[in-house]
């Protein structure tokens, strides 16, 4: 078998270059092509298949952020005023610049590993990530998505020394489940990609014996032809667990499944558009039994200190995770020694490969031959592939023969710097007043079913949201067989941790998302979700000084526009997260989410998912989000905004191009200091979102099916029931704490309306100025509610 | 000498109106009955002794299932029969598993296992085979990772 | 004295951590063990009181739920296992992938490691994950006959449809070998879903042989053993997880 290809690209014309590129499926630019090209001329020599593959997948837009650590030039035009913003590299001086500014102490480790981690209790830390696997999911969803789940739980036990995993977040976004009109060749219907996905994620997820507690799904045209699926992982580590080591004369031990063609050039494929010519190694399948058989053995090697460095073997296979871990010193890997899947693998294959269930890990050589011996015990795979050096080389060889050389100064900090010169004007709409005729029930019932604001139980039930015991906040609760209300975050205590150190901590996750608002403006969207996944964490009891962020952007084709948009979001998420005082710990971007049809590009809406994890000091303080007693009083917290824009109802009635509502983050952050500090008063807490507050209200009295009289004094009731506000709390205040309860909230200059009183027939009335405007069925709506969303 | 079998694990009692009503969903309606079964291929230098023995130790449930080690398919029923696989350079990890419970049953021989899906299906009215491929391909399989037979 | 508990696992169980948990909380010793260590013979079954298979996807739940880890049981391990089972002061406990394991090993309803019963796919056709009522009956053997008559305790499977030919249902309501059926807040046996999430025959949840010693059940009653994962937890309740292992925790020290 013939071990290498040489490819002349010494010689090379620019035209001849950027061929080499697409015949390889690449996804080089000419710039980096040429880059490449210069290196090799130092070298006086051209490249192996191996060297350029490498090169090609270590600077791809999913490993190197390319794109987001441009540099940039944009000119932002809001009516007259004109302002210029100048970017070295618009990651670092946003989303890490808020981070630094902010300098929270409880931050360990932050967008340096494969996951963020903060501080728990004094032994132990918090890991989280956040992956996206879109591309795959369209093509194949089960599958897909299933391998999306795994590479995130991989990314968590790869990340320190390796973190347990003790949760799953979901977040999928699909076209509408009755899109009835004919769909192209190639393109799945969303009912399809909706039970794939969802049963690729439950298959692997329960398996693993994570408990997949929090998420959410979109609903919404724009995905029809690339869906999204976010899969998150939340994980626990020792503190002193957190750092990696690797020097020169180690070993280098492949652990878990066999090697096999599956995946060659994910890397490249997730930044390429999607079109029905794809080969089927772009797809893998993945095996949830091996990744928890080996995070078994992992997790007791890792306490008898076995072994310095891991990561997961993940897109670009063991050339990105050999390459990462060693580029400090250097390597050399031995690919004869990789056990594979079936025979006739050429070597550039076994080293580019990403099949699944890998780790990589380095570790001492007097230690190599117990942690074998510990693997073996359990029937995992393991084998040493290669050792460190300190020749600040990558060199592979197959057989004796090298295939691959590189320098690894080069392979990571050689990619060419992109950069941009951009015009943006920003929206500026104006207040348009609607009149809405229909009925309040018929708008009540239209919202409540429609699928964003419905209830996703088909879903939820049919992960395991309790194994390892510790869900003490579950996405639904209530009574068996009664109402379940949904809850704003999920809450999990380790109680299967046994040597845990503070038994009364807890850790709290939630979301926020809204792609229709990308519609109407970026800028809004992007502070609308960031306030979203905070007050979610707000209701449940976390203090706002102990929430962090993840970002996730998922966005379109990246023309001037589009790419205009991604750095402007960057900025806004930079201003929101310093003032709220919320540092990111860790993010990942999915470009060019488009699918060509009939030469046109149809991108999906900019989708920005943030996710919130915030540390809870006290099990026993938290909140649920259900009515507790009647005759108690409701609440509403924050500036409340009259306006339709961006609201369920909008989209149900189809008035576009309604301004959305502000969002005054210093009132925002008064209002949650305050419900942080008062928290002794709240009986219950849930914000407003998807559905407006009547949907809030409808929520929170299912689970002990009460009911509310509201007394309003308002010309808006449809406004006041239907917008969608950010920042609005609602929350359930004891009879007799009402008076002081107020008093507090005027001392503290806290916008608040009093909505009414808990009554214990299972009714909603809503009066305004004294007359009977509405009287709603708490059975009746949530029949509505429960029966919309099923596979 | 290398056999290979086909074996049918039928459910005995199973409800298949789930799938009906949400191809009802998709705009198909001319299905009448539906049954999804699974299938296992065993080949190898193998007897069929042999085989029947995996199937009754390993591969079937004695109370919920029956089993069907494959000579002929009872095709009266219905009009299709299709048998759905894992392209072979896809990863089919039931095969793997009856493979490793294989040799717990103390047989040492090398088999290839592949594991797949049948699709059984009765139309109300009269379908031509593009019609059927379509379905299938859209409904039932991934033409990207997997392939089938129409028996 | 202090009862003892071996935890058997093996690759695709997890539910193991907080099972050990559970049993720590109640006073057992525990080991937790991967089978590999058995049948190296690196422990010894027979020193122990309790064996516990706990939940997870055992091999996956490939071909079937437990079916592959009762074969790799029965085929190894089988002399050990019938000198534990047939030791009057030995226990066997299997919860949800423990109880399919022993069902399809053939030690439950009765020891005879002939499969006589199985658990297969939910009649939802879909993975259940939420709380259920159980019944209790007081005429069954075991110590947990003891329970409340009523109780709740969570459920998550796939394949927990409780199926039985007509005779092998009848021996096993003559028996009293039945322990937990589902039914409603009232304690009416119900074969409604999602009151019965499976469609379980006689809406059985659990069951034990006719000694009571072997016990099982799909609920999971590790994961109520402290008043918090309850799920609408401001209504106190007692934690009928932690009252489970307790009695069966008693009955090994021979309190009851």
């Amino acid at each position: 078998m013939k071990l290498f290809n040489t490819i002349n690209i010494l010689s090379a014309s620019d035209k001849q270059l950027i061929e080499i590129s697409k015949r390889g499926l690449l996804s080089l630019s000419l710039q980096e092509m040429k880059v490449i090209q210069q290196y090799f001329k130092s070298k006086k020599r051209n490249p192996t298949d191996c060297e350029l593959e490498t090169i090609a997948q270590t600077w791809s837009e999913h490993c190197k952020h390319k794109t987001l650590t441009a540099k940039v030039k944009i000119k932002i035009k809001k009516g007259k005023k004109v302002f210029i913003k100048k970017y070295d590299n618009v990651l670092k001086e946003t989303i890490f610049y808020a981070t630094k500014k902010i300098n929270h102490p409880d931050c360990l480790s932050v967008f340096e590993d494969n996951a963020g981690i903060v501080k728990f209790t004094n032994k132990y830390a918090v890991a989280v990530k956040v992956e996206t696997h879109n591309h795959p999911s369209a093509l194949e969803p089960y599958g897909g998505a299933a391998t999306g789940i795994g590479g995130v739980i991989r990314d968590i036990v790869g990340c320190g020394l390796g973190a347990k995993p003790i949760a799953n977040t979901d977040v999928f976004c699909f076209g509408d489940l009755e899109y009835k009109k004919e769909l192209p060749q190639g393109v799945f219907h969303p009912r399809r990609i909706f039970n794939g996905v969802v049963s690729g994620v439950r298959d692997y997820g329960n398996r693993m014996g994570i408990p997949t507690v929090n998420g959410s799904i979109v609903f919404d045209n724009g995905f029809l032809f690339n869906p999204l699926v976010y899969c998150g992982c939340v994980g626990i580590i020792p503190i002193n667990k957190i750092n990696k080591t690797v020097k020169p004369n180690q070993y280098i031990v492949l652990v878990g499944g066999k090697t096999g063609r599956d995946g060659i050039h994910g890397a490249t494929f997730s930044s390429a558009a999607l079109h029905n010519k794809l080969p089927t190694s772009v797809v893998q399948i993945g095996d949830p039994i091996t990744e928890k058989m080996f995070l078994d053995v992992i997790l007791k090697a890792r306490d008898l200190g076995l072994y310095t460095a891991i990561t997961d073997c993940g897109a670009g296979g063991l050339s990105s995770a050999c390459g990462e871990l060693t580029k400090d010193c250097g390597a050399k890997i031995y690919l004869e020694k990789v056990p594979l899947k079936y025979k006739g693998l050429l070597p550039w294959e076994i080293w580019l490969s990403e099949s699944q269930e890998r780790m990589v890990l380095i570790m001492d050589k007097h230690k190599t031959q117990k942690f074998l011996q510990l693997c073996s015990l359990e029937d995992v795979e393991a084998t040493i592939i290669g050792e460190t050096t300190n020749s600040k080389k990558l060199e592979v060889f197959y057989d004796g023969t090298k295939v691959c050389e590189l320098d690894t100064e080069f392979l990571y900090y050689g990619v060419p710097k992109l950069s941009f010169n951009l015009s943006y004007t920003l929206a500026n709409l104006k207040h348009k007043n609607v009149v809405i005729t229909e009925p309040l029930e018929k708008l009540v019932k239209k919202v409540i079913s429609s699928s964003n604001v419905a209830s996703k139980e088909w879903v939820i039930r049919q992960y395991d949201h309790e194994v390892q015991a510790g869900t003490i906040i579950k996405p639904l609760c209530g009574r068996s067989n009664e109402m379940y209300s949904p809850q704003d975050a999920a809450v999990i205590y380790p109680i299967s941790i046994e040597d845990i150190d503070d038994k009364q901590k807890a850790i709290s996750i939630s979301c926020g998302i809204k792609p229709s608002l990308s519609r109407i403006d970026v800028v809004k969207m992007t502070e609308y979700v960031i306030d979203e996944a905070i007050r979610n964490n707000i209701c449940v009891g976390t203090k706002l000084e102990k929430i962090f962020l993840l970002d996730n952007f998922c966005w379109g084709e990246l023309n001037k526009t589009n790419l205009a948009k991604l750095y402007l979001s960057c900025e806004t998420a930079k201003n929101v997260a310093i003032k709220y005082g919320t540092p990111f710990i860790s993010g990942k971007d999915s470009l060019n989410n488009y699918y060509l049809l009939r030469n046109k590009k149809v991108s999906i809406p900019e989708t920005l998912l943030i996710t919130a994890v915030g540390v809870i000091e006290d099990i026993n303080n938290i909140k649920t989000a259900y009515f507790k007693h009647p005759d108690n009083y409701v609440f509403l917290l924050g500036k409340f905004s009259y306006s339709l824009g961006g609201s369920t109802l909008s989209e149900c009635l189809k008035i576009k191009n309604l301004k959305p509502p502000e969002l005054n983050i210093n009132t925002a952050i008064k209002v949650y200091k305050f419900i942080n500090n008062y928290n002794h008063y709240i009986l219950s807490a849930h914000d407003v979102s998807d559905g407006g507050v009547i949907t809030t209200i409808s929520e929170m009295c299912f689970a002990n099916n009460l009911g509310i009289e509201i007394n309003l004094n308002t010309q808006k009731l449809v406004e006041f029931l239907f917008s969608e506000p950010p920042s609005c709390i609602l929350v359930e205040i004891p009879q007799d704490k009402k008076n002081m309860f107020e008093q507090l909230l005027n001392k503290e200059k806290i916008p608040y309306i009093v909505l009414g009183q808990l009554k214990p027939q299972p009714l909603i009335n809503i009066i305004s100025k004294g007359k009977n405007k509405l009287k709603l069925s708490v059975e009746e709506i949530y029949k509505l509610w429960t029966s919309s969303v099923t596979g | 000498m290398v056999n290979k079998y086909i074996i049918e694990i039928i459910p005995k009692t199973k409800n298949f109106t789930s799938i009906i009503e949400q191809l009802k969903h998709l705009g198909y309606y001319n299905i009448e009955d539906v049954a999804v079964n699974k299938i296992y291929s065993i080949t190898g230098n193998i007897s069929k002794t042999k085989v029947l023995f995996i199937t009754k130790k390993l591969l079937v449930d004695p109370i919920a299932e029956d089993y069907n080690v494959k000579n002929k398919i009872n095709k009266s029923k219905y009009n299709f029969v299709i048998n759905i696989w894992y392209k072979p350079q896809v990863l089919d990890i039931v095969a793997i598993y009856v493979e490793k419970a294989v040799k717990y049953l103390g047989l040492q021989k090398k088999i290839k296992v592949r594991c797949g899906t049948q699709i059984c299906i009765k139309f109300s009215k009269k379908i031509n085979i593009k019609e059927l491929k379509n379905l299938i391909e859209k409904i039932f399989m991934n033409p990207l990772i997997q392939e089938y037979e129409i028996v | 004295m202090t009862p003892t508990s071996i935890i058997l696992r093996v690759g695709g169980t997890n539910c193991d951590k907080e099972t050990v948990v559970a049993l720590k909380s109640v006073g057992f010793k525990t080991l937790l063990v991967h089978i590999n260590q058995l049948l190296k013979k690196e422990v010894k079954l027979q020193e122990f009181d309790l064996l516990v298979i706990p939940g997870g996807f055992s091999f996956g739940d490939y071909i079937s739920a437990g079916k592959v880890f009762a074969v790799e049981i029965y085929y190894k391990l089988r002399k050990e296992l019938e000198k534990f089972v047939l030791d009057k002061n030995k226990y066997i406990l299997g919860i949800c992938n423990g109880f399919q394991v022993l069902v399809k090993l053939g030690l439950l309803p009765k020891i005879s490691f002939v499969q006589q019963v199985t658990l297969t796919e939910n009649d939802s056709g879909r993975f259940e994950c939420r709380w259920v009522y159980l019944k209790v009956n007081k005429n069954n053997p075991s110590v947990l006959s003891k329970l409340p008559d009523i109780i709740e305790l969570p459920i998550a499977h796939a394949e927990g449809k409780f199926v039985a030919k007509e005779k092998v249902l009848q021996e096993i309501v003559e028996n009293n070998c039945i322990i937990f059926q589902y039914c409603d807040k009232n304690g009416v046996v119900s074969s409604n879903y999602p009151l019965n999430p499976n469609g379980s025959m006689l809406n059985i949840a659990g069951i034990t042989d006719t000694s009571g010693r072997i016990i099982g059940l799909m609920p999971h009653p590790e994961r109520f053993i402290i008043k918090n994962q309850y799920p609408v937890y401001e209504n106190v309740k007692n934690p009928y997880g932690k009252q489970f292992f307790e009695l069966i925790k008693k009955k090994i020290q021979k309190i009851y």
